[in-house]
């Protein structure tokens, strides 16, 4: 009512983007809330299903949400597959080597994927890219929205789903102890598997979601990962609730002081804002202390 | 067992050594040094293959002087790598004459090595302008530079668009976004300082940095500023992510010019779609420079290598092959017969004795070089996307297809 349209716009954008890092971010501090394992290479699967989308959209002309109804599952079948017994080894090394081995399967998929589809940034374009949502008086892009209301359907839904299933209570009770959680009879390496390729389906539905509003190229996961570190640490390692909120916050100073100081600040200005989080709340906005021992909140 | 592989390998090593002698003792040995794998490998390879195809055509023809031309191949990724490179080349292989790039930062690392060594170094690619200013005194670069390619950009708002609204230059409101890489602000600067010399200031300098996730509030604060004219130099993710924004927010400027990079090539056009047109370039002529503007020599240098380039490659070429093409085919036509050895001195004496009007290489330039090694007979035309293509619109000579909607409508609704 009374705001100018230029504060409306400024909320608007930081919601926007706010979502999208919302939408990297999760899985990360899933991962991290029940594996203890700081995976380096998650944004590389948000790349590769970047990738798959492309290739979707060029060779089949299949739509990228519709592709990703089948992209979505095949990293989770991918996951416990395949991967399954990297898992497994991953979880139970000293974290110097959970580190080394993320991050060494991060440079093996950039340069994968250079190998196979070069260096050059692919973009897409469908006939709804430059479409227009009236909502109240604002103009939403689609293709934003769509990526912002999948975000919010998918934390709450993860929310509830860990707090009131009997999976997610069994994920819970594994993160808190593992071995306390074995004698009571569940199968922590299953869910450790099962939490990992959840974690990792959500780094590729990430992927279909950005792949229409952005460009893919092999170091386009990487940069997104960055900011979803600075948004789960910020928020409180392993905490998604401190997921949100770290996401909503970064995308509202990234997009205000890109605004009101410059464009070339914005980076700046989160980082500072990053350090003061830090040096003010050690364990994040909505973290718990040592929560590199203390189970997903 | 043993002594045979002992007898192979002396074998062997005196046949390379036969032949190393043999090469350097007749041919024209050549340093290139190209980004050949990693990030930059597609657009290093492509313009690699630029400078093999006027070797190859040279060769044909019998060489420079009867002897033939060998290009040492080395792949430069990082500015560290090339100086190691360089220094290999130069000081291993014995190679008296660098050639190369892609990128401002790489060429300048082995124009360091050139100048430590005195071995001249002919630049094909690179644009900062730094790379001649630095004194070094055997460096030439026959294309364009950073500040040959504001230029056109500044002649073009000047004398195109300027009087097309009515205004003078100096009253109009001149915006500049740029991403912040020494790329980006390097042109940024030559815009404002050229731009200065006309009498008009800059409303706004914005810089960015082009792994940007985002670019709406630098799109809301144009938005507000409503510039009559908007430059920019942006890589390619960027300039899809902006100009997508730009159209989301409802944001149009009336003119809006960019200077190389992103907007110039095919994959930005898929990306904005039809919303690229319209969208102004300053460059060379990607799709190739008309042919009455050329010399006929020239212009029939350019079909030969078009023809070549799409049965080696099978593509068009694009702008940085050309620029490498047309790099080495002088050089080994006009610099070297009449240096005849690779002494700095006289490389030197016969590249500043060149004096070819416009329209006598395959890009348009003609060739006069400044005492700092720099052709002064360079420059970049106005391009733009209509209908789906880069046509030409300026200046008179060049142009392929008349300007339109100078200035740019507002966004149809949608």
């Amino acid at each position: 009512m009374g705001l100018s349209p230029a504060t409306v716009d400024l909320v608007l954008a930081s919601l926007l983007l706010g979502g999208l890092y919302v939408t990297v971010s999760i899985g990360l501090s899933l991962v991290f809330g029940v594996m203890r394992v700081m995976n380096f290479a998650h944004g590389e699967f948000v790349m590769l299903a970047m990738y798959a989308v492309y290739w979707a959209y060029e060779a089949g002309g299949i739509d990228p949400y519709v592709a990703g109804l089948v992209i979505v599952p095949a990293v989770f079948l991918v996951c416990v597959t395949v991967l399954r017994p990297f898992v497994l080894w991953l979880v139970n090394s000293p974290p110097l080597v959970q580190v080394f081995a993320t991050l060494g399967l991060s440079i093996a998929l950039q340069n994968l994927a250079l190998l196979l589809w070069a260096g050059n940034f692919r973009s897409i374009r469908t006939s709804y890219s430059n479409t227009l949502v009236d909502i109240a008086a604002m103009r939403v892009p689609l293709t934003r929205l769509v990526a912002f209301a999948v975000a919010f359907l998918l934390v709450i839904g993860l929310h509830l789903f860990m707090k009131h299933s009997f999976f997610g209570k069994a994920v819970r009770a594994t993160a808190q102890n593992r071995r306390t959680a074995r004698l009571m009879g569940i199968n922590v390496e299953r869910i450790y598997v099962l939490v990992f390729a959840l974690g990792t389906s959500i780094a590729g539905l990430a992927g279909v979601l950005l792949m229409p509003i952005y460009s893919v190229h092999p170091g386009a996961g990487f940069q997104l990962a960055l900011i979803a570190f600075v948004v789960v640490v910020l928020g409180g390692l392993g905490s998604l609730p401190g997921a949100v909120l770290g996401g909503l916050l970064i995308g509202l100073v990234e997009v205000c002081s890109g605004y009101f100081i410059s464009p070339s600040m914005k980076q700046i200005v989160y980082f500072a804002v990053f350090i003061i989080v830090l040096v003010t709340r050690p364990a994040g906005l909505l973290g718990q202390r040592g929560a590199e021992e203390v189970g997903l909140k | 067992m043993l002594v045979r592989t002992g007898g192979s390998l002396l074998a062997a090593t005196l046949a390379l050594a036969a032949a190393s002698a043999a090469a350097s003792a007749e041919d024209w040995r050549i340093g290139a040094l190209f980004p050949l794998s990693g990030g930059l490998s597609v657009l290093g390879t492509e313009a690699l293959a630029g400078s093999e195809i006027a070797v190859e055509m040279i060769n044909e023809h019998g060489g420079v002087n009867g002897q033939k031309v060998v290009l040492i191949k080395a792949d430069v990724t990082s500015p560290a790598n090339a100086t190691n490179e360089a220094r290999r080349l130069v000081t291993r292989e014995g190679v008296k004459f660098l050639t190369g790039t892609y990128g401002s930062s790489i060429s300048l690392a082995i124009a360091a090595v050139g100048n430590q060594f005195k071995v001249p170094y002919w630049e094909g690619a690179a644009v900062s302008d730094e790379l001649t200013q630095r004194g070094y005194g055997y460096v030439f670069r026959l294309n364009d530079n950073a500040s040959a390619m504001a230029a056109g950009l500044v002649q073009a708002v000047d004398e195109m668009f300027a009087p097309k609204i009515g205004k003078d230059v100096k009253s109009l409101k001149i915006a500049m976004i740029h991403e912040d890489s020494a790329f980006g602000t390097s042109i940024a600067k030559d815009f404002e300082a050229q731009m200065k010399e006309k009498g008009a200031t800059l409303a706004a300098l914005e810089p960015y940095a082009a792994n940007t996730q985002d670019l709406s509030p630098l799109v809301l604060r144009l938005k507000e500023l409503n510039p009559d004219v908007l430059a920019a130099t942006q890589y390619f993710n960027d300039a899809v992510l902006f100009w997508r924004q730009a159209r989301n927010a409802g944001y149009r400027p009336k003119y809006f010019a960019a200077i190389g990079a992103g907007q110039a090539t095919p994959d930005y056009r898929k990306g904005v779609g039809d919303d690229a047109e319209g969208v102004l370039i300053a460059d060379v002529p990607s799709a190739g420079v008309k042919a009455d503007a050329l010399v006929p020599e020239a212009a029939e240098l350019q079909r030969e290598f078009v023809k070549r380039y799409k049965a080696k490659m099978g593509k068009e070429p694009a702008s940085h092959s050309t620029r490498h093409f047309s790099a080495m085919h002088v050089l080994l036509t006009k610099v070297l017969p009449k240096a005849a050895s690779f002494d700095p001195d006289k490389i030197k004496a016969a590249v500043m004795a060149l004096d070819e009007p416009i329209g006598s290489t395959i890009l348009g330039f003609g060739i006069k070089f400044a005492p700092e090694g720099q052709n002064s007979r360079s420059f970049n035309v106005i391009l733009q996307w209509q209908k789906g293509e880069l046509v030409t619109v300026w200046p008179q000579r060049f142009a392929t297809a008349a300007p339109i909607m100078v200035p740019l409508p507002d966004w149809a609704a949608k």
